[in-house]
């Protein structure tokens, strides 16, 4: 079952710096169960790196990160066991089928009953007629469907999706938005979604951080975010938003966090 | 802890057993059918094939020592020379995406890492012990196999121990960081003390004494000491002696796995960019090696001639390649600026001739052979021709080019590159070589034969180049296409038979037009009564003048077949 907490995701100071450049810089973020964030900022913003951090697959430089309560660095295997990473471009071992992905991961995360689980989500995901394949044999958009599968197998607490969207067809998109929006709400999962399309991260986020060079420029809900800029136009969406916080202006950069 | 064994048991017995049904399933395929015929048969005829004891040569005995004892002696030094460049741990970016934010410990994963390599130590440890077998037929098989299996898990955990121990110097940075180069250092050193101190005259007849002489000398003797005790374990030892190999060598790798658990070194960034240069290995080749936001060029844009707005349109193409090439990965460029000066000094100094005197004359040797090894390797290590087009043959096809003059274009501009390269090479070589060496060199002969070298040269890499660029026309199964790498049993096949392909249309080809041409050459000068210098002259310029007519003319007999290239109906040795 999913571990209720204040904040199921809790990053503070999180900053990253590879040789010598800052790509994560100092940012904080919550988000409680049941909620989904939208991390959004160009390209080069340090999304994808903030997410690898929160997700244990790179150590962050300096700043804490915590999983339903647990400690990244102090308790890997708590919090990694609470958790989920879907990367924006799915890479997945070779020589293994689907359903042989599915099994070796629910081993590793020691899952009773995975076969129950495994049918459950290759049917939800439409993968059920694939589960013998390959890889090699399988869609860009059918393999994202095999990895975002296996960061759900275990209904983990925590779930970071960068670029979940990219190869899927427009009824995996149907698919993918209604299967995230069930894990925030049935489950109680608190989400991360990492995108470029911003009409996307409007419809399905509760939350917005955008981010540029490294640190956050603004975040909260979209009329939270609304109430804090001046001059915006009638009715903004989060596109206007997102162009007025990370464009270049003619007086300078808008690097300053906002609110 | 057993969860994570049972689960890495299941990965790895399923992956062998998936690797092995996608093998066999491809032999349905006539070209990887054929090209895995080849490749076993050569394994078995040359490599593996059971000798009778009358007509085993004893001196082989000593040829697999020495060679059992120098790969043991690479392994373990380039653990330490190329450890902090990523070799020892290379993660795959499925490993990093799916094993890094599981529930794992870092020496989990390393676990998963050795048992990811037991399907290839124990296929290395069933060859090399069959090879052996040949060798020494009265040493059984299985305990060669199995002693060769244990020193590579043994060996994979030292390299692994040597990887993370410097990387993890060089991420402290300051003066901690350029600890990384002193094992580098400390074995360049140490090669040259010996081959100082044994005076080895390498190239010479006895080649197994000489080597032996250089591994007995001076400080190499002493870094040989566990690469004795290695190839001693594999060859020789039996009974209790064998047992007690087995404990020793277990024992080290125990004691080397218990080193890199209690650093616990923080392997994950490195493995991140391990991972992604790997994926761009398969896809890009040597490119690859180069980190993507590195490549970016400095100083002005236009540092080339402008060549392409005028003249011919073969010549747009020319001008493509030649800056593709110049622009090849700095990896690429610095080992070629690395080796080339190693390889010459290890001549100069194998050869004594430091002490002879002859030091000018021994590089003048090696950058002779250089230049004319560039003619046979130049089309191997240059493929920014049809080899790296072709997989934009629709782009190609757009061009309002047409079909010879575009295959003109593909074949002249690395041929040009690597016959400039190889006139400065022979130009040097010329230029240094003593004249009080040989009685009848001098500068006006040195210049004679300058000019002889030219036409055929170039007439050499011209047909080559055009022999490789027809052959991924005619014969596009056969080539490697693009820049990534593919290995593999069967893809060794395929090189083979490609590699019989070309020899087949070396001799049909390139040598019949020599002789033809230098025939006549030779014919010429004899009825003008010219002077020896000039009919030799004559017979290369025009045996290299039939040569290159002749791959011309194929190239544009081969515009039909351009034209109606199709290359979704090709099955190419590469993902598209």
């Amino acid at each position: 079952m999913t571990d209720i907490f204040e904040h199921t995701i809790e990053a503070r100071g999180l900053t990253k710096s590879y040789e010598g450049h800052l790509a994560v810089d100092a940012l904080d973020l919550v988000v409680r169960p049941g909620r989904v964030l939208g991390l959004v900022g160009p390209n080069g913003a340090g999304k994808t790196t903030s997410m690898r951090c929160m997700a244990g697959i790179i150590p962050p430089t300096s700043g804490r990160v915590t999983i339903a309560g647990h400690d990244l660095i102090d308790e890997p295997l708590a919090a990694k066991g609470r958790l989920a990473f879907v990367p924006d471009t799915p890479h997945l071992f070779d020589y293994l089928t689907v359903e042989e992905h599915l099994r070796f991961m629910g081993r590793i995360h020691q899952l009773p009953e995975v076969d129950e689980r495994i049918d459950a989500l290759l049917a939800e995901f439409e993968l059920a007629d694939r589960r013998r394949h390959l890889p090699g044999a399988l869609s860009r958009g059918m393999k994202q469907k095999l990895a975002i599968t296996i960061g759900f197998l275990h209904d983990p607490s925590a779930i970071f999706l960068d670029e979940p969207l990219t190869g899927l067809d427009p009824l995996g998109i149907r698919r993918m938005r209604e299967a995230i929006a069930l894990r925030a709400r049935e489950q109680a999962a608190a989400v991360i979604v990492s995108s470029h399309q911003l009409e996307l991260v409007e419809a399905i986020c509760d939350e917005i951080l955008i981010m540029k060079n490294g640190r956050s420029v603004v975040q909260g809900s979209l009329d939270d975010i609304r109430a804090q800029l001046d001059g915006l136009p009638e009715n903004p969406r989060l596109e206007d938003i997102f162009f007025r916080l990370t464009e270049i202006r003619e007086d300078g950069p808008s690097e300053e966090p906002v609110g | 802890m057993k969860h994570v064994l049972a689960a890495f048991g299941y990965h790895a017995r399923r992956t062998a057993g998936n690797r092995a049904r996608a093998i066999l399933g491809r032999l349905r395929r006539p070209r990887y059918l054929i090209g895995f015929l080849l490749a076993a048969t050569y394994l078995w005829v040359f490599l593996i094939r059971p000798v009778s004891g009358d007509t085993a040569d004893p001196q082989n005995a000593r040829w697999l020592r020495l060679g059992v004892q120098i790969f043991y002696l690479l392994n373990l030094l380039t653990a330490w020379i190329f450890g902090a460049f990523g070799r020892g741990i290379m993660f795959r970016e499925a490993e990093v995406e799916l094993l890094f934010p599981a529930p794992l410990r870092r020496p989990q994963i390393l676990l998963f890492k050795l048992m990811q390599a037991q399907f290839g130590l124990i296929v290395t440890a069933l060859v090399f012990g069959a090879i052996i077998d040949r060798t020494l037929p009265e040493r059984p098989f299985v305990l060669t196999a199995f002693a060769i299996w244990l020193a590579g898990n043994t060996l994979y955990v030292h390299s692994v121990f040597a990887n993370l121990t410097l990387k993890s110097l060089a991420a402290r940075g300051g003066p901690m960081k350029a600890l990384v180069w002193l094992p580098a250092s400390l074995v360049v050193l140490v090669v040259f003390v010996s081959v100082w101190m044994a005076q080895v005259e390498i190239g010479g007849l006895e080649v197994v004494a000489d080597v032996e002489r250089l591994l007995e000398a001076g400080p190499l003797r002493i870094l040989l000491a566990p690469v004795r005790f290695l190839a001693d374990f594999i060859l020789v030892a039996a009974g209790l002696h064998f047992v007690l190999g087995s404990l020793a060598v277990v024992a080290a790798g125990a004691l080397l796995a218990a080193f890199t658990v209690a650093a616990d070194h923080r392997f994950e960034d490195q493995a991140l960019k391990t991972a992604r240069m790997m994926s761009r290995l398969k896809k890009d080749g040597a490119a690859g090696l180069s980190d993507p936001g590195k490549q970016v060029l400095k100083g002005s844009a236009r540092g080339f001639p402008a060549l392409a707005p005028l003249g011919p349109t073969w010549r747009a193409l020319v001008w493509k390649n030649v800056v593709s090439v110049g622009r090849l990965p700095r990896t690429t460029v610095r080992l070629i600026f690395v080796l080339i000066p190693f390889v010459v000094a290890i001549f100069v100094f194998g050869r004594g001739a430091l002490s002879e005197g002859k030091t000018l004359a021994a590089v003048s040797f090696m950058l002779l052979v250089v230049a004319i090894y560039g003619s046979l390797l130049g089309p191997a290590l240059l493929r920014v021709d049809l080899r790296l087009d072709l997989l934009h043959f629709d782009v190609l096809k757009s061009l309002p080019i047409r079909g010879r003059d575009l295959l003109l274009g593909e074949v002249l501009g690395p041929c040009l590159i690597i016959f400039l390269a190889q006139l400065v090479l022979v130009g040097l070589g010329l230029y240094f070589f003593p004249t009080d060496l040989i009685d009848w060199l001098d500068w006006r002969r040195k210049i004679i034969g300058f000019v002889i070298a030219m036409p055929f040269l170039f007439a050499f890499d011209f047909a080559l180049f055009s022999l490789e660029n027809l052959m991924a026309l005619h014969l596009p199964s056969f080539v490697r296409f693009g820049r990534g790498m593919k290995g593999g049993f069967d893809q060794f096949g395929q090189n083979l038979l490609g590699a019989i392909v070309r020899g087949l249309a070396l001799t049909v080809f390139i040598l019949p037009s020599l002789l033809i041409g230098g025939g006549l050459g030779l014919l010429l000068g004899l009825l003008g009564s010219m002077p020896i210098e000039m009919i030799v002259f004559l017979s290369v310029l025009l045996g290299s003048l039939v040569l290159v007519f002749v791959a011309y003319g194929l190239l544009v007999l081969s515009e039909r077949r351009y034209e109606r290239f199709d290359l979704s109906a090709e099955s190419l040795g590469v993902e598209t």
